[in-house]
């Protein structure tokens, strides 16, 4: 069952194609993030999705509605049924908290109030708020009462424009567990659009990255940061090790040793790994598969504190290494790293 | 944001509607035009013939001229000290930067000839011009200062800009579509205006088309001299067009606004406050005053004829009422699809249908009024006489002001907006009554009023198209100030200015607060 299928969408703004042959299949009861960097067109998929713009090509079903059937059928926004959270709320300046949130509803249940006190409480807001102006609201709050106002209809489906921006770290972290734990419990269905990759990672449980207007890849968070599609994704979702090395089919031979290869490859290649699979094993310890490096610096992020190694003496690689020891070791020590888990090869001449 | 400025479709509902708009306000220019050319090449070449048009024409272009900047500084300036300053006084401020618009501008006229000799001619018509007009672009800019997003000028303050480069660099280039806007309604109404300069002996281009009519008896003559005012109107929207460009102002931030912060004034305080006085005395004082001279002046006998008089004091008001609020309302209906329209869609078919309604303005009112009573005698025999048409005559003519107002208030609506709504399940009409309606209250406001007060000051379409039997203060005062005397009309005069005073109180008081005073 799904409750949004996009089958290659195009659009162009003048000669400028800003989506091309974009195919998206959300799962029902799902969060799917849509990750790109400003200008991938991530923006406009969604605005087509909710139909404030009409694709050039392809066709968007919602449950089993066919809503874009590019350039024939354009099911009006309103028609629709999928909730919108705008960047930073939009709420509507003339009316109170709970008017905005009962925005959707029929009039009847818009005078009652009891559905307007029922997603306030699921976003976790006291039903007081209902009597407050949107201006008085924090900009977590006002993100919050733009999801209550989104989810109040009950729609199977709602879009969320970078609901998190400019809110602080706390914020950010304390709105997006309000945000997860009110669509669980709605068991709405949510596509997320974002540049932060770790928004994207931790929120969804499908993450697609878009890159130039086309989803490069789409896959569980899990899978898209352990096996990226191709170095720009590895480098775009996290922090890569990357080395070049030669592999002869399930295995590669680089500075930091012979690696289980994630997948086949031959021939000349680059080897990416995480930061978390490199592994610093202390000098005393010069056992089977460690390399010896030197540390360069020390980032610390207090969990985990990041490591720049110099493989072998003198003039060796670069490369970093995550521990999250509390006793990291120090800029100039000699230690031996290990690699853990399988390693990524892609091809020497990155795709552009 | 992308769909703020992106090339969307025009729908075709919309476009109908508006084409439906345009057609009604073209009436009496159709009219016009084809009484012009049904006279034949003779009487166009005979109404060009006998008094001196070049000169009046240059006349007129002349009093225009200066009249328009002046008031498009004092309206602006007056906007920003009552809206963005802690001005003491506060809202009376507002009042009395309105109030000049809704005294009716024949009374103005006789109020300032009654001051002294050096008041006839030009320079009292420029005196009338500026303090009848400027209000309207106070209540323009007002509106759109209201409507300002003050994360903006914040902005421009941390960047390092003081109270006088904010205002000229944040704030006066995000009034500019409004100021221009102002700014074409004061020039397209000097440039016909022939009300105000009833008292004073000045006369200007229209009074030889008022001429053709009275002593000619051309019809024909009239609407070829119509016409060519109605070109000099094109000119000036051609130049407006080019001025205020294709392009958007609508706010990119989203999020509900706070209020904008105030500035204090300091130590100019009383200069500000001597500045604001001295411009309600002229503006307002000068015709209260005279009105009182008039109250005084009237004699035994003229007041008996004043009793007389007296009791068409009640039905006269009662018919101002309300054909000024219908017209109102029928304006600003006509005013709105070209509004949502011009605010929301770009294009060359959209400036042309916007640009459109303005010319009905273009037209001095006994010319419209005239075409408008042909046009129904011609084809709709039965509406002949009929009050309906000279509500609809009121608003055709001020439509452009409706069309005005509504538009800074649009303009300033971000779409996210709008396509909140839509995604709550709203189709565009809904969402246009539950959440644009309601955001441009403001702009609701300032329109209701102006039209509102245009209709109260209008002498020439009332006398033209009132039905034969029924008495406005406008025709009661104008009978009594050139038959008995004017201690006679004075009480007419007096209803008027009460009523404008009522109307722009309640309004303003109801409507025009900050979005998010009302809101609070």
């Amino acid at each position: 069952m799904t409750d949004l299928a996009c089958v290659a969408l195009a659009k162009s703004f003048g000669d400028r194609a800003v989506l091309s042959d974009v195919n998206l299949t959300v799962p029902a009861a799902s969060i799917t993030a849509i990750l790109g960097s400003s200008g991938s067109g991530k923006t406009t998929l969604l605005r087509i999705v909710m139909g404030f713009i009409r694709a050039d090509g392809g066709q968007v079903r919602i449950g089993d509605a066919l809503v874009v059937d590019a350039p024939r059928t354009h099911v009006v926004p309103q028609r629709r049924g999928i909730g919108y959270v705008a960047q930073e709320g939009a709420l509507f300046p003339h009316l109170s908290v709970g008017q905005n949130v009962g925005f959707g509803l029929p009039r009847a249940s818009r005078k009652s109030g009891a559905r307007i006190d029922e997603v306030l409480s699921l976003v976790g807001l006291s039903a007081d708020y209902a009597g407050r102006r949107p201006n008085e609201l924090s900009g977590g709050e006002q993100r919050r009462v733009s999801l209550a106002r989104a989810l109040a209809p009950r729609p199977k489906l709602v879009l969320l424009d970078e609901p998190f921006s400019a809110l602080d770290a706390a914020l950010r972290v304390e709105t997006r567990a309000a945000v997860i734990r009110a669509l669980a419990e709605e068991g709405t269905t949510a596509v997320l659009v974002t540049h932060d990759q770790s928004e994207a990672l931790s929120m969804g449980s499908q993450v697609a990255v878009l890159r130039n207007g086309a989803l490069v890849q789409t896959a569980t968070p899990r899978d898209l940061y352990q096996t990226p599609v191709d170095l720009r994704v590895a480098r775009f979702v996290g922090e890569a090790v990357v080395l070049p090395g030669r592999a002869d089919g399930a295995t590669v031979e680089c500075a930091l040793g012979r690696l289980q290869l994630l997948g086949r490859a031959e021939g000349d290649v680059l080897v990416m790994l995480r930061p978390e699979q490199i592994q610093i094993a202390g000098d005393s310890d010069p056992s089977e598969g460690t390399v010896e490096a030197q540390v360069v610096s020390a980032a610390y992020f207090g969990g985990q504190t990041l490591i720049t190694a110099r493989l072998g003496k003198g003039d060796g690689l670069l490369v970093t290494a995550s521990t999250t020891s509390q006793n990291p070791p120090a800029p100039g020590v000699s230690v031996r790293v290990a690699v853990h888990g399988g390693a990524m090869a892609y091809p020497t001449e990155p795709a552009a | 944001m992308v769909g703020a400025v992106e090339r969307r479709p025009l729908p075709r509902s919309l476009v109908a509607v508006c084409l439906v708009v345009v057609c009604v306000t073209s009436i009496p220019i159709i009219v016009t035009i084809g009484q012009a050319v049904g006279g034949g090449w003779g009487q166009i070449r005979h109404a060009f013939q006998g008094t001196d048009i070049v000169s009046l024409l240059v006349r007129t272009v002349t009093v225009a001229l200066i009249a328009t900047p002046v008031c498009g500084v004092v309206g602006v300036t007056g906007a920003w000290f009552v809206e963005r300053t802690r001005l003491p006084g506060g809202r009376i401020w507002a009042l009395l930067m309105v109030a000049p618009i809704t005294i009716p501008v024949f009374v103005v006229s006789y109020a300032w000839s009654a001051l002294g000799a050096e008041f006839q001619g030009f320079f009292g018509a420029f005196c009338i011009l500026a303090v009848t007009y400027y209000p309207i672009v106070y209540l323009l800019a007002s509106a759109g200062l209201r409507g300002m997003d003050p994360a903006l000028e914040e902005s421009a303050r941390a960047l390092g800009c003081g109270t006088w480069r904010v205002f000229w660099r944040v704030v006066l280039p995000q009034l500019r579509p409004s100021l221009y806007g102002g700014l074409l309604v004061v020039a397209l109404a000097t440039l016909v205006e022939f009300d105000a300069f009833v008292g004073i002996h000045f006369s200007t281009f229209v009074a030889s088309v008022y001429s053709q009519y009275q002593v000619s008896f051309s019809a024909s003559g009239a609407a070829t001299l119509a016409c060519v005012s109605m070109l000099l109107c094109v000119l000036i929207l051609a130049i407006e067009t080019r001025l205020r460009g294709n392009r958007a102002y609508t706010g990119v931030s989203h999020g509900s606004r706070r209020p904008p912060e105030r500035y204090e004034l300091g130590r100019t305080t009383p200069l500000v406050l001597i500045g604001m006085t001295i411009l309600a005395a002229i503006s307002v004082e000068i015709p209260v005053y005279a009105l009182y001279r008039w109250f005084e002046q009237a004699s035994p006998q003229a007041s008996a004829g004043a009793a007389a008089g007296i009791a068409d004091l009640l039905p006269a008001t009662l018919t101002t009422i309300g054909l000024g609020v219908s017209a109102a309302l029928v304006a600003l209906l006509l005013a709105l699809p070209i509004a949502v329209l011009a605010t929301r869609y770009r294009g060359r078919s959209v400036t042309l249908l916007e640009r459109a309604t303005y010319l009905s303005f273009a037209l001095p009112d006994l010319v419209a009024a005239i075409a408008f009573a042909y046009a129904t005698s011609q084809y709709t025999g039965a509406l002949y006489g009929n009050i309906v048409i000279l509500i609809l005559a009121y608003a055709v003519l001020f439509c452009p002001i409706a069309v005005l107002a509504l538009r800074v208030s649009f303009g300033q609506i971000e779409p996210s907006m709008d396509e909140s709504a839509r995604s709550l399940g709203l189709g565009p009409i809904r969402s246009l009554l539950r959440v644009g309606l309601p955001l441009a209250r403001p702009g609701i406001a300032a329109g209701g009023v102006l039209v509102f007060a245009f209709v109260l000051s209008d002498l020439s379409t009332t006398q033209v198209l009132l039905p034969p039997g029924m008495v406005t203060l406008g025709t009661d005062f104008w009978a009594d100030s050139s038959t008995v005397s004017f201690g006679a009309s004075a009480p007419f005069a007096a209803m008027l200015m009460i009523l404008a005073a009522a109307a722009t109180y309640v309004l303003m008081s109801r409507f025009g607060k900050t979005r998010l005073e009302s809101a609070s």
